[in-house]
This record gives C-alpha cells, structure tokens and sequence, in this order.
C-alpha cells in the first residue's frame, strides 16, 4: 500500500465511527456546497441531490460514445433517465475525472428563494486553470425541508477549464469538450493516459 | 496448521477489507451496481428494464440497508464491498465447518483457505458485485444436503431451511438458480425409495424457495420479452449487449473448448494472442490472474509480471482439483456423500461453457460467475489431501498453504 493512502483510509475509518447518519443540508447553498464536497469524497451522494430533470438535460446515454452524437437515437428514441443515470454513474469510476473533481473549489455568489424554489449561483475555482460560474436550480421536497438540485447551467467556460466544467456537472456538451481535449492529449499521451480512459468512448484520430 | 490456516483467512480478510477503504471506486459493472443500491436505499425496486436491473435484489437490499446503519463517511461503493467481503469469508467459513465433518481438520482448513485464496475470489471479496453473497448462500445450501445433515431432510423444517437459503441465492443472482436446482434434487435422493416422503420433502424444499425467489423471476419475466432476460436484462440494458458485441472472439468454434494458448501463462489477460479464442486459457485466467484487469490494471508491466507468476502458482492447486475429482468419482463413498457438491459444481461450470456458447464474448468468461462452486472447490482439494499417503501429505499441505500465502501476498502487493 502506498504511504500516502494509509493517512486516508484511517480518517475514514475514524471519521465513519465518530460521525452520526446522514445529516441533512437544509438550505439551498448549503445542498449546493456539499455536492462539491460529495463529487470530491462519494460521488453516490452528490448523485442523491441531483433530481431527474438534471440527468434528462445531460444528454448523457449508455453507451458513453452514443453521447457525442445527438442524432445516434437508440433503440426506443431519446435515452432513458436511467440510462442518463447509468452514464453518470460510469463516469466517476475515471481516475482523470476523480483528478479534475479533487481541483474544483467552490463559492456562493449570489442564492434567491421563492417559496419551494431556489437559484444558487456559484463561482468555481478550478486548481490551475482558471475559474468559470455555475448555476443551480432547486426545489424543496418533502416535508424535512430537503433540496433537490432540478437544474445545472454553466457560464464563462474556456478550454482550461472545460476537463474542470465536465467534473463538476458532466453532461453530453462537455463530454465533446473532453473528447477535444482527448485529441489535443492523444499524439503524446498514451491511450491509457487519456481522459475518460476505457469508458467506450472513440479513439481520437 | 489449522491456527496457520486460522491466521491466513484473518489475512485474506484484512487484504478485503483494506482494499475495500482504499481503492478509488473503478469496479467493474459498478455503475449498474450502485443504481440497484440506490433504488432499495430509497425503497424502491431496480428498474428491470435498466442496465442491470435484472439482478435480483438482496444484494443491494443488504446493501442499502448497511449503507442507512453506517455513518455518513463509508460511501455506497465501500459500504458494498464491505458486504461482499464479509459475505466471501461467510462462505468460507461455512465451508471449513462442513469439510470438517469428513475430513481431517487441517486438511479442511487447507482446502478452504486455498480456495479463498484464488485470486478471482480475493478479488471478488474486494469489490462490488452480488457473486461472494451468492456463494454464501449457494454454499449454506448445498451444507444443508449434504450428510450427516441430508440424513435428516425428510423433516419439514430441514427441507425448508435448505429451500430457503437456496431460494436466497437466487434472490441475490441468478446462478443461485442451479442451487436450486441441485440442492431439491439432492434433496428428495435420501427419500427417493418412498415417493410419497420424496414428494412431500420436495413441495416443502420448493415452496420455501419459492416464497423467497420466484416473485422477482415473475416480475422480470413480465417485464421482458424472453426468459433469457433472467441472466442478460432487458430493455435499455440492450446497451449493454451492443457493446458486448463489440468484443471479441464474436464467434465461438467449438475448437475453442480445448484450446490453450501459451498465453494462458505467459501474457495471461485478455486481447493477448490466442486468448479470446479459448474458453479453458481465458477461463483459468480469469481465475488466477485477473484477466481482465480489475484490480491489476492492463497496461503495467508490474501487474502483467504479478498475472504470469499468479498463473504458474495457479497450476499447483488445479493439479490437486484434478486429483481430488478423480478421487471423488473413483471412490464410491466419496462420490455417494458428495455427489451434491460435485453435481452443482459440474452445473455451473457445464452453464458456464453453454452461456459462453450463447454469449460469445469475453466477458461472458468471467470466472466469478463460478463462486457458488466454492465448496465444491475446495472439496475436491481436501479430497485430494485425504487420499495422500500420510508422508506425503504434509509436503502437499505445506505447498497448498505456500501457494495460497503468496497468491495473497502477490495481489496485495501489486495492487497497493
């Protein structure tokens, strides 16, 4: 076992035997700080606070490739939420996209509640390559005051931040941008090294 | 050596255990896996028509109930290894106790901890996937049926209990249908001179299975179009197979069911020359060297050197399984006591070969598929133990041990 993994492996340990269930975040920014927080430890998680209509808007499909090209309709027409969920879930086992979520830092701009809605716009600092605005919409569910994240809009993004973009809302959009940033990598990288490295995706030219 | 044995299974757990916390979430299947687990942790069932929706459930009801008791920083992905890790050593335990009561105990202890320790089992025990539970009923099953237990079978309350734990496998993957299958066989032999007992026993056995698993098959197959949904998905999981058809071989020749490669030991993984066209080279692989890169990553050069050395140690143990199977069939107590065992081993590697038929992809050889064999497995090693010469036999206990010891050492060093 490498050094570095020990200290970790026992915070968690430790960490999972002093803390209670799962608490609850029960204001908007605060669901909005903890799915950065959750794509960085346990992406399952940050899964529970995303609602439908996130993973329907992703364009994300099963298989991965089939994503890059909005005209491949699969068997049955559009892909099913579970397919989208499917995809997205697939993605977090990429040690490329566990890098680029690891650099995503995250602060509120601005939230506006309205009754059982909610907008939360944050700033997003990716480690290194600069900084891009996301904005959430959510909805309150239930009756223990819980948020459900109904949408993700993304402004401002540039190349260096397009790998940080895709980590921190993948959607079938920035999946192209990946596959760009594939072909930049691929004269020099070898294939294992790309990103999104065995998920199905087309070898770039 | 039964307390070296004791100390080694408390190593493979600890390896489990530890690989469990520390590798990042990149199990194969995960995501399918994990969608399962989230829909029981919100109390639904899995879509069927999902990418794995067509799993039975228990799994990922166990799951997702420890994934409620635990605390808030075990992740789902742990939370599930967790549970296959303490399921695989269930199952060996199970075993060594039923091994026990026909052979020497430090030959039981042996064989058991051999075969926990074949690498697609450690690995399997280290990742997340519903084969070590199903193992874990297969196996509490098949106990059931086997004797001195089987002697009393004719009770209402043994054949239910057998029933039940066989329906349990079931209700965690679908190979725990062959447990089915064999253990109500096995079942009604010791009463098969009175039918009316045998009939009684056997509507007993499979009430209790069915209680426990027939709802799920009802709702899959209500659901799907085919019976073979039961084992390939349905509906979007159509996916799943148009990108399964894209590997190789494509075709199966009936050549490729006695072929094997001199990669099986020298480049033994998958896309290596020779290897896709062989069902037994691909098959061993997948069980002695993680052959299609799990753990051990394809592309190192670290972990191909740990995959040929893992299938040269492999060699050791699956000489022994050939022995110990000649023993069983050739002795004819052995083979009237086991022949439950060695009838739902033969099964499922007899499923296995026509699934590969079926499906002809590599992946459809993945050797997990083969755990609920476990006992069976590490029968005929104890069998072949028992019918050493007694100067030959610790040599041979001792070189079992050594193998198990540095198969365990070799994957936990290469993957840390």
């Amino acid at each position: 076992m490498k050094p570095n993994r020990l200290p970790a492996i026992l915070g968690m340990i430790v960490l999972g035997c002093t803390s209670g269930s799962t608490s609850r975040a029960t204001r908007p920014d605060a669901v909005v700080l903890r799915y950065f927080q959750y794509l960085q430890r346990d992406p399952t998680r940050a899964f529970l606070l995303l609602g439908d209509g996130v993973q329907r808007e992703s364009g994300l499909r099963i298989p991965l490739s089939a994503s890059l090209d909005p005209k491949a309709e699969p068997e049955g027409g559009a892909p099913s939420i579970a397919d989208s969920k499917i995809a997205w879930l697939d993605l977090q086992r990429d040690a490329w996209l566990r890098a680029e979520c690891q650099r995503l830092r995250a602060s509120v701009l601005d939230v506006a509640t309205t009754g059982d809605g909610s907008r939360v716009r944050v700033r997003v600092l990716a480690d290194g390559a600069g900084e891009f605005e996301q904005s959430f919409e959510l909805e309150r569910v239930g009756d223990e005051d819980d948020w459900l994240i109904t949408r993700i809009s993304q402004r401002g993004l540039a190349p260096p931040t397009w790998g940080a973009a895709f980590a921190a809302a993948p959607s079938a959009e920035g999946l192209r941008h990946v596959q760009a940033i594939r072909v930049a990598m691929s004269p020099s990288a070898p294939r294992s090294d790309l990103p999104l490295a065995g998920l199905g995706l087309p070898d770039p030219p | 050596m039964t307390r070296f044995m004791g100390a080694l299974f408390v190593a493979a757990l600890t390896v489990c255990l530890l690989k469990a916390f520390s590798l990042p979430l990149h199990d194969l299947d995960a995501a399918g896996h994990l969608l399962n687990a989230i829909a029981l942790y919100e109390g639904r069932l899995p879509d069927p028509g999902s990418w794995s929706g067509f799993h039975p459930p228990l799994y990922y009801a166990f799951g997702a109930a420890l994934w409620h008791a635990l605390p808030e920083a075990i992740p789902l992905h742990v939370t599930l290894r967790l549970l296959s890790a303490a399921a695989g050593a269930g199952t060996a335990l199970v075993c060594w106790r039923t091994l026990g009561r026909f052979f020497d105990r430090a030959d039981a202890a042996v064989a058991t901890v051999a075969t926990l320790c074949v690498p697609t089992v450690i690995v399997s025990m280290s990742t997340l996937g519903n084969e070590t539970l199903c193992a874990l009923f297969s196996t509490a099953a098949l106990a059931r049926v086997l004797p001195p237990t089987s002697e009393r079978i004719q009770s209402p309350r043994q054949a239910a209990l057998a029933g039940g734990l066989a329906g349990a496998a079931a209700l965690t993957k679908a190979t725990g249908l062959i447990a089915v299958a064999v253990a109500g066989l096995a079942c009604a032999v010791p009463v098969r001179r009175r039918p009316r007992a045998a009939l009684r026993v056997l509507a007993t056995y499979a009430v209790a299975a069915g209680v426990v698993c027939a709802l799920h098959y009802a709702r899959l197959l209500a659901f799907a179009e085919s019976p073979l949904a039961v084992v390939t998905g349905a509906g979007s999981a159509r996916a799943a197979h148009r990108m399964m058809e894209e590997q190789p071989p494509g075709k199966r020749h009936v050549s490729d069911y006695w072929t094997v490669p001199a990669a099986t030991f020298s480049y033994p993984r998958i896309y290596a020359p020779g290897m896709n066209e062989s069902v037994p080279g691909l098959l061993y692989a997948a069980a002695w060297s993680d052959a299609f890169g799990v753990v051990l990553p394809l592309e190192s050069k670290r972990a191909n050197h740990t995959r040929r050395l893992l299938a040269i140690l492999g060699l050791i143990p699956s000489l022994f399984a050939v022995r110990g199977l000649a023993a069983c069939v050739g002795r004819a107590e052995l083979r009237r006591a086991f022949s439950p065992a060695l009838a739902l081993g033969g099964a499922l590697v007899v499923s296995l070969l026509v699934y590969s038929w079926v499906v002809p992809h590599y992946s459809a050889l993945k050797a997990s598929y083969l755990l609920p064999a476990f006992l069976p497995g590490a029968l005929l090693l104890a069998a072949a133990l028992d019918g050493l010469p007694r100067a030959a036999r610790t040599p041979a206990r001792i070189g079992l041990s050594a193998v198990a010891t540095l198969s365990l050492g070799v994957l936990w060093y290469t993957t840390a």
